[in-house]
């Protein structure tokens, strides 16, 4: 790819990464200089580490992933056996919790990712080619936005039958217009920018000018918009399990584990605080950092 | 220049209106449901089910129905729920007042708390003010709030009885008399303090646990916005030419800082409308974010398109005041 | 800055005190505060037969007789009534000076006018009972207080079933139609009844209140209710806590957890959690189909069935869905149901009896994954025995009662999916046929009335397709024709012949999985100072008329 270049766009681009680097090296120092920044990361990595390492800290990983049943053992509080408790099937909460964890990881990076595999390419289009194609996107994003998100996952979750997957799509779906809308707003304020009308001058073809030049650019407030999502989407999908259209038994899913506990909240609280913790500290995790980044990449907030 | 910016905007509206109505109905017949023999009862026969499938009209194909549908639109009949066999638009003058209050009152509380907690957090930033407010503001978005409600329910409601648990109002007082079916308005209306007192108690709890997430947004969204009109010049000259830092502030930083939070606060009442279903479960607020996923749930198409196409309206309605308000916050801005 | 914080701070301590300086509205009256998880969408006594609306139905409006779980309905608007020999015409004499809550009077012509609505508008609920035995010219007004019906054919259990009849108002009926439809969509919110109580106030989703009627023909002497308040309250939790915290006088929906939580609190008298004719069913697909369409599934083979009957931990389910307070069934009706066959075979559980079953049927584990499979389409390759199972989503019990189904089927290798979904779809799939309809799920049957019929007709007679209690899918001739004889008969020895006949060879089918009994506690509980009325099976609702408060009795 490197011998088609034309030098002037390898100038450009080595420009451009010069940038990115400074960036870097200035966006680490903030994040040092930013304990809720640093305590967004930490928790974070927490959840990754969870999720990879799940098998060896869960002590009875059978009850996060099989069909087992000790009816014997329902709903008993927190011992040295069961440090969370157990649920009404008599399964150990923290396994499920720790397990719970790699759903979490999936349904962060599959209803944020498909939401920006759809939106971001469809905005770039509209942002960079506008005239009618634009108008068309403009009018099926503001149908998307006007139309309530719940309505629609559970339409689409009654269609295709309720499971974690479906419920991760019925999410992507409802959300990809935010990033359709956020990137053609981002390709059209870089389209007026100084070094794509170079590249533009210079003949690099659109599709180049629009992946290498102004998406690349226009990647920060999507990786902001994105860190916030996972967040909310781990949320939206417990929101979806509390009326039983979200992940399936006996998936460990923290939504369902709360919204199942719920019902027992006033006599056997263990059921619905860990799998609650664990929500808790994982959107605080993803808030936080994605709050940060915010700050640390924006550029009218550095100084005073 | 305005209202000739607000009327064509009124009209761009109405093919998002169709395609609203139009996806909705989409997505309300794909379902492999069938509402009409769910209202029928488990012991229906087939002849049965096809009476009251011509009884409410959904014998017919799929896009007459449609184009019915939009023909009783426009003549005032939004048809009928399969359920409760009860008009949609009378349905919706129930649910949609009481929704209008709840989401009111929270965006109400979330500006109140947020707008100044977000001023503060940019003027002392990275302060621990700042930090702490930042974690409180997240902190609130990341509990779910059904859970939430429910914690706030059992201690505040039940344990010490501070505010009553469930309801709009005290059915021993009685309901104020009905003039736009927002209680607190009405008792207001009628000057029946007792009532007002009351509905304002019923609608505290819920109204709090709504506004948890737009106070996170809006605090930030405030704090950002501030920070940038902060580093502006004309800030800057205003402080230099000795003004009181109270006058640079709100005159004339916040004013401008306010339309991004503008444009949040219009965007999280739309979707605050249908979202509040899981306090409105908790709290037993009759709101139509409830009879949306209720309606959802039977498949009941003419309340669900009824209620979507309300929400929908709604969102655009208060997009466009948020637009129109632009110009009020900031005189440059010309609606072309 | 700071004089801004105080003025915020002020302003946020008056709004506080604004919202506490009120105290809690007067203490409850003599009336009684039900937490209820249910809405009432529908009311009309024409329409509406199952549920909650059957509850409020039962005491806006009087039937002719009325059950209270004797051997017999007494009689209530009807004074007395006689029978031909052939049982066929019903003479039924009214109670004179009985009056609709707009003081005109219950005269045989309103019963008339009752029944002909529901047959002429058919739609579901009475009419699925009557409309088989009657048509418009069956009920003939005798004089002003008699009434006379004359059944197409002979009727089994139609004194048991005319309980369900409640009498409406013609007058204010017909004031409220529109578009000719006999006020179906007034009398869905509204009433026109002489029953003891009237509604004061209808709120949709949220409160619903109900106050005497004064006229009531059976007085107020003594000690009864004021009025009832019903409150639509979604959360368990809430509910609890509500009757907890002295709020709720009655809740409902809860499980048998809560019921011991409250256990010293609540209302402890017996009667009020006795047996009661619910079942709780595991229906599966008897006419399945593999995906192909056509050929045959595992679960049209009785000996499957039956090993799925052996290897069902009905202990696990009585636990965890009723800590205790139930049994396994005995058969496909409960034990308290008119003509039950105490022989009956009970499937008790026998892993070693369901594997033996599974390989007489020529199921073996022959790629050693632990799932029992077999050729059954013939393509030389074997399908592995995996059914789907559904609840209704949100149903937490229902949910409970397919995690025991699956794991106690692993144990004999037969893999099940446990699949939510909403009950609107599960209905439509339903309908669509056994191609369509899912291989197993999960139902709780309440029968109308104290009669097999009630229970066995609509679950096993195949003219039933499309319901879903139907979901068996059991098509068998010799069923279907003892049915018919049963309901026809009004011989009761040859009834009770007929009725036990079916249970065996229900059984003997493994129809189902015939899962679990429960007893009434869970479904309401009472406050402690609730008093009198007791639980009747067959309506499986309260008359709110005989509840009163202990403590005013006195």
């Amino acid at each position: 790819m490197a011998e088609t270049r034309l030098p002037q766009d390898l100038a450009l681009a080595a420009a451009a990464r010069a940038e990115r680097a400074r960036g870097a090296r200035v966006a680490w120092s903030l994040l040092a200089a930013s304990p809720t920044t640093l305590l967004g990361l930490g928790l974070v990595l927490l959840l990754i580490l969870t999720a990879l390492l799940a098998p060896f800290i869960a002590p009875y990983p059978d009850d996060a992933t099989k069909p087992v049943l000790h009816i014997r053992d329902r709903l008993k509080p927190p011992s040295w056996a069961h440090p969370f408790g157990t649920d009404e099937l008599g399964k150990d909460i923290l396994s499920r919790v720790v397990f719970g964890a790699r759903v979490t990881i999936e349904i962060v990076l599959r209803v944020v990712g498909l939401a920006m595999l759809i939106g971001v390419p469809l905005g770039a289009m509209a942002g960079f080619l506008g005239g009618w194609v634009s108008t068309v996107l403009l009018r099926l994003t503001d149908v998307f936005l006007a139309l309530p998100g719940l309505v629609l996952s559970i339409a689409i979750v009654m269609l295709l039958g309720p499971s974690l997957s479906h419920a991760m799509l019925a999410l992507a779906l409802v959300w990809w217009p935010g990033y359709a809308r956020l990137t053609q707003g981002q390709v059209l304020s870089l389209k007026q920018e100084g070094f794509v009308e170079a590249a533009r001058c210079v003949g690099v073809s659109p599709s180049r000018i629009i992946f290498d030049h102004i998406l690349r650019n226009a990647v920060t407030p999507l990786i902001v918009k994105a860190s916030l999502d996972m967040g909310y989407a781990i949320l939206a999908a417990a929101g979806l399990g509390y009326i039983g259209l979200g992940a399936q038994p006996p998936t460990p899913e923290w939504g369902v584990m709360i919204s199942k506990g719920r019902n027992y909240l006033a006599d056997q609280w263990w059921y619905t605080v860990f799998p609650g913790l664990a929500i808790f500290l994982s959107v605080l995790g993803f808030n936080l950092l994605g709050d940060g980044f915010r700050d640390m990449l924006d550029p009218n907030a550095h100084g005073r | 220049m305005l209202r000739r910016y607000l009327l064509r905007q009124l009209v761009a509206m109405l093919p998002t209106l169709v395609g609203i109505t139009l996806l909705t109905f989409i997505i309300s017949h794909v379902a492999p449901a069938d509402p009409v023999r769910f209202a029928a009862g488990p012991h229906a026969t087939q002849e049965q089910v096809e009476q009251l499938k011509r009884y409410f009209g959904v014998d017919q194909p799929l896009h007459l129905q449609y184009l019915n549908y939009l023909r009783g639109l426009l003549g005032g009949d939004w048809g009928r729920s399969i359920r409760s066999k009860q008009p949609v638009l009378a349905d919706l003058a129930r649910y949609f007042p009481a929704s209008l209050e709840l989401v009111g009152a929270a965006i109400f509380l979330a500006v109140l708390l947020g707008v100044p907690l977000g001023v503060v957090s940019a003027l002392r930033r990275n302060s621990l003010v700042d930090n702490l407010a930042r974690v409180v503001a997240v902190a609130g978005v990341a509990l779910p709030a059904f859970w939430l409600g429910l914690l706030l329910q059992l201690t505040l409601a039940f344990q010490w009885q501070l505010f009553p648990a469930v309801g709009r109002y005290s059915p021993e007082l009685g309901r104020p008399a009905a003039i736009t079916g927002i209680y607190t308005l009405d008792a207001l209306l009628n000057g029946n303090w007792t009532a007002f007192s009351d509905t304002l108690r019923h609608l505290a709890l819920p109204a709090f646990t709504l506004a948890v997430n737009p106070l996170a947004t809006i605090t930030r969204m405030t704090r950002a916005s501030m920070l940038e009109v902060l580093s502006r010049d004309y800030i800057k000259t205003a402080r230099a030419s000795g003004l009181a830092p109270w006058t640079v502030i709100t005159k004339y930083a916040l004013k401008n800082a306010m339309i991004p939070t503008t444009t949040m606060i219009g965007l999280n009442v739309g979707w605050l409308l249908a979202g509040s279903f899981l306090v409105e479960a908790v709290f037993s607020w009759p709101g139509i974010g409830l009879y949306t996923v209720e309606s959802s749930f039977y498949s009941d198409f003419q309340p669900i398109m009824g209620s979507t196409l309300v929400i929908g309206l709604t969102f655009l309605l208060v997009n466009l005041a948020v637009e129109a308000l632009y110009g009020l916050l900031d005189p440059r801005i010309r609606y072309g | 800055m700071k004089g801004v914080f105080q003025r915020w701070l002020s302003a946020a301590a008056l709004a506080v005190m604004v919202l506490l300086g009120i105290g809690l509205g007067g203490a409850s009256e003599n009336i009684l505060d039900v937490y209820s998880l249910v809405d009432i969408p529908n009311i009309d006594p024409g329409t509406t037969l199952d549920g909650i609306g059957s509850e409020t139905v039962r005491n806006l409006y009087d039937p002719l007789l009325r059950e209270v779980g004797e051997e017999q309905p007494i009689p209530w608007l009807a004074e007395s009534y006689e029978v031909s020999p052939d049982a066929r015409v019903w003479t039924f004499h009214l109670r004179p000076g009985v009056t609709f809550h707009d003081g005109s009077p219950v005269n045989a012509e309103a019963v008339r006018f009752t029944f002909n609505r529901f047959l002429t508008m058919n739609q579901g609920g009475v009419a699925f009972i009557f409309g088989p035995v009657m048509d418009l010219n069956s009920v003939q007004v005798i004089d002003d207080l008699t009434v006379q019906i004359t059944l197409t054919r002979p009727f089994g259990p139609f004194l048991k079933a005319i309980p369900l009849v409640f009498i409406v108002n013609p007058q204010v009926v017909l004031a409220h139609e529109v578009n000719g439809d006999l006020g179906a969509a007034w009398l869905a919110q509204n009433e026109a009844g002489s029953g003891p109580f009237v509604i004061k106030d209808w709120q949709p989703g949220q409160l619903y209140e109900f106050t005497r009627y004064d006229n009531y023909w059976q007085g107020w002497e003594g000690p009864h209710l004021q009025g009832v308040r019903w409150r639509v309250t979604r959360e368990a939790s809430t509910r609890l806590a509500a009757i907890r915290s002295g709020q709720a006088d009655r809740i409902d929906w809860m499980t048998a957890d809560d019921w011991l939580a409250l256990q010293g609190d609540t209302y402890g008298d017996p009667q009020n959690f006795g047996p009661q004719n619910n079942l709780y069913h595991i229906k599966l697909n008897n006419q399945q189909v593999l995906a192909d369409g056509v050929t045959p599934g595992p679960l049209q083979d009785k000996l499957v069935r039956q090993a799925m009957s052996y290897a069902f931990d009905y202990e696990a389910l009585v636990q965890a869905a009723a800590q205790g307070f139930g049994r396994q069934p005995q058969g496909p009706i409960a034990r308290t149901m008119p003509f039950h066959d105490d022989n009956l075979l009970i499937y008790a559980r026998d892993l070693e009896r369901a594997r033996s079953l599974l390989a007489q049927a020529g199921w073996s584990d022959s790629n050693g994954n632990g799932i029992v499979d077999k050729d059954l389409n013939g393509d030389g390759q074997p399908e592995p025995l995996e059914i789907d199972f559904v609840f209704v989503s949100g149903l937490d019990l229902y949910e409970q009662v397919g995690l025991i189904f699956q794991a106690s089927l692993a144990e004999v290798g037969i893999h099940v999916n446990v699949i939510g979904s909403p009950w609107a779809n599960i209905v439509g799939q339903q309908a669509a046929g056994p191609a369509e309809a899912w291989d197993s799920y999960y139902v709780t049957t309440a029968p109308e009335f104290n009669d097999p019929h009630a229970a066995l007709f609509p679950e096993y007679h195949s003219s039933n397709a499309g319901s879903w209690v139907y979901g068996d899918f059991y098509n068998n001739p010799q069923v279907d024709q003892l049915l018919e004889e049963g309901v026809a008969s009004a011989d009761e020895a040859r009834r009770g012949e007929i009725y036990q006949q079916v249970q065996r060879m229900l059984v003997d089918d493994a129809a189902e999985i015939f899962a679990l009994e429960v007893d009434n506690f869970a479904q309401d509980i009472f406050a402690r100072d609730v008093c009198g009325e007791k639980f009747v099976p067959g309506p499986n609702a309260w008359f709110w008329y005989g509840i009163y408060f202990c403590s005013l009795a006195s």
